[in-house]
């Protein structure tokens, strides 16, 4: 069953950057502003499979890359989607103090010991993803850009980032505990992660073909 | 330890959804809010066209179609007739006539378009245009323009020009005043037109939702084509609104 999950959220994984570079010149020009989400996700997919899993390097390192590289692809989606300087700057100032905090995190980082710490950057980036997302939320209503937006891939996107966040951020923030302690496995746990991963790209395949010019 | 995960999680994941459903659920009833304001504007506009055209095929039948009958039977007689003091009178009549047919198509083609407008501006023509009424209804008529150097672009000044004449019709007819006064001001980033009158107290919002007819809606979609906002100030006797134009320069 885990492997199941594994290969399959790896598939998904793949597929959206795939069918973005296949069609590339028929997708919305607002769909730009996600293809840094599109290009991590492909390389995490990749990675997982062949460092990870074929030849058996330890993952931890890449997790806490991959926690820097996503928390900047998202503050580069809502970077493109905001104009006001207002809105540039509460980016910055986020951005500025992220790298201060994972610098700092860095310093105490020990391999096989860093859930905990992992955790407290994951927080950092739910509550962004929440702050700029409820921001975004507010200047649609106020521009008026969308007549629908269950058919805007951004807004489909930004959903699914809240839920994937949402939904492991308990996940995130007790797997030290979890894994530690040995009435419970921690596999079991994991696999809300590997479901929700899989629930998060299939939602960014469909942005890529809501993407595509009708 | 494993209750607070689910519960957490769970929580999470409520708050994520609702949000999600509240920003869809919300944008698609102000979606067809805007949907069914624009149907309102649009039919407003119709139905002023439409009257517009009544008045001028009213103006044409009744006025210019009378004055061309006229000549032509002035012309009737004049092949007609041998007797030199008959040929004179009905020449003179026939000079009236022709001179009313010009006035009436001047007039007609005052109202579809103010030659002022064009050649002279917005604030040339309003000022024409509150002179003439001025002379027909007695009411004191006063325009101000402050920074005489604003070019407003035709179709812009156009659509304020009418804005201002639904505005002072509105007072002449519902308002019973005495004095209105036209304020307009700013620079390249924005323009502001105060209307200020001394008739019946009136709130245009309370009264644009309740309005069945087309004036107030007319002047708000004049308003959203010129992507001008109305503000009503709250004044002691009568009336006071603000027009406020962001980039009047800038031609849509």
């Amino acid at each position: 069953m885990q492997e199941f999950l594994y290969i399959i959220s790896n598939f998904v994984g793949v597929l959206p950057l795939i069918f973005y570079l296949y069609r590339k010149e028929k997708i919305i020009n607002e769909f730009k502003t996600l293809v840094p989400i599109l290009i991590l996700n492909f390389f995490s997919s990749v990675y997982e499979v062949v460092f990870t899993y074929k030849l058996q390097i330890d993952s931890e390192y890449w997790f806490r890359l991959y926690l820097f590289l996503e928390y900047f692809s998202i503050a580069y989606l809502f970077w493109k989607l905001f104009e006001g300087t207002f809105y540039k700057r509460l980016i910055l100032i986020f951005s500025i103090v992220y790298v201060v905090f994972y610098i700092l995190l860095l310093k105490s980082w020990e391999l096989h010991n860093n859930l905990q710490t992992d955790s407290y950057l994951t927080v950092y980036t739910t509550f962004f993803v929440y702050v700029l997302s409820i921001l975004w939320f507010r200047k649609i209503f106020i521009k008026f850009e969308y007549d629908s937006l269950i058919h805007s891939p951004v807004f489909i996107v930004i959903s699914g980032l809240l839920l994937y966040m949402s939904s492991t951020l308990f996940l995130f923030l007790m797997s030290d505990f979890l894994l530690k302690d040995i009435r419970y496995d921690f596999l079991d746990f994991w696999r809300l992660n590997i479901a929700m991963c899989i629930f998060f790209r299939l939602l960014l395949l469909t942005a890529v073909f809501k993407g595509y010019r009708r | 330890m494993i209750p607070v995960f689910w519960i957490g999680t769970f929580i999470m994941l409520f708050l994520a959804v609702s949000l999600i459903l509240l920003v869809m659920f919300y944008q698609r009833n102000l979606h067809r809010y805007k949907l069914h304001e624009s149907e309102l504007l649009l039919k407003a506009s119709l139905e002023s066209e439409r009257l517009e055209r009544v008045r001028i095929a009213n103006e044409l039948h009744d006025g210019l179609q009378g004055d061309l009958n006229a000549i032509k039977n002035f012309v009737y007689i004049l092949t007609k007739s041998h007797d030199q003091n008959d040929m004179v009178f009905v020449l003179k009549e026939t000079k009236t006539a022709v001179e009313a047919a010009i006035e009436t198509t001047r007039l007609l083609s005052q109202k579809l378009m103010p030659p002022l407008l064009e050649q002279e501006g917005c604030g040339v023509a309003i000022e024409k245009y509150f002179l003439n009424l001025e002379k027909a209804t007695g009411v004191k008529f006063i325009f101000k323009s402050l920074d005489n150097d604003i070019k407003i672009p035709i179709s812009k000044g156009y659509e304020l020009y009418r804005i201002i004449q639904e505005f002072t019709t509105n007072a002449i007819k519902h308002g019973l005043i005495n004095e209105f006064m036209v304020v307009i001001y700013g620079d390249t980033t924005q323009i502001i037109v105060e209307l200020i009158d001394d008739g019946i107290k009136f709130d245009f919002f309370e009264c644009y939702k309740l309005s069945q007819g087309s004036g107030l809606r007319n002047i708000q979609s004049r308003l959203k084509f010129i992507k001008g906002g109305l503000i009503q100030r709250s004044v002691l006797n009568g009336n006071h609104f603000e027009i406020r134009i962001l980039n009047p320069l800038k031609n849509d």
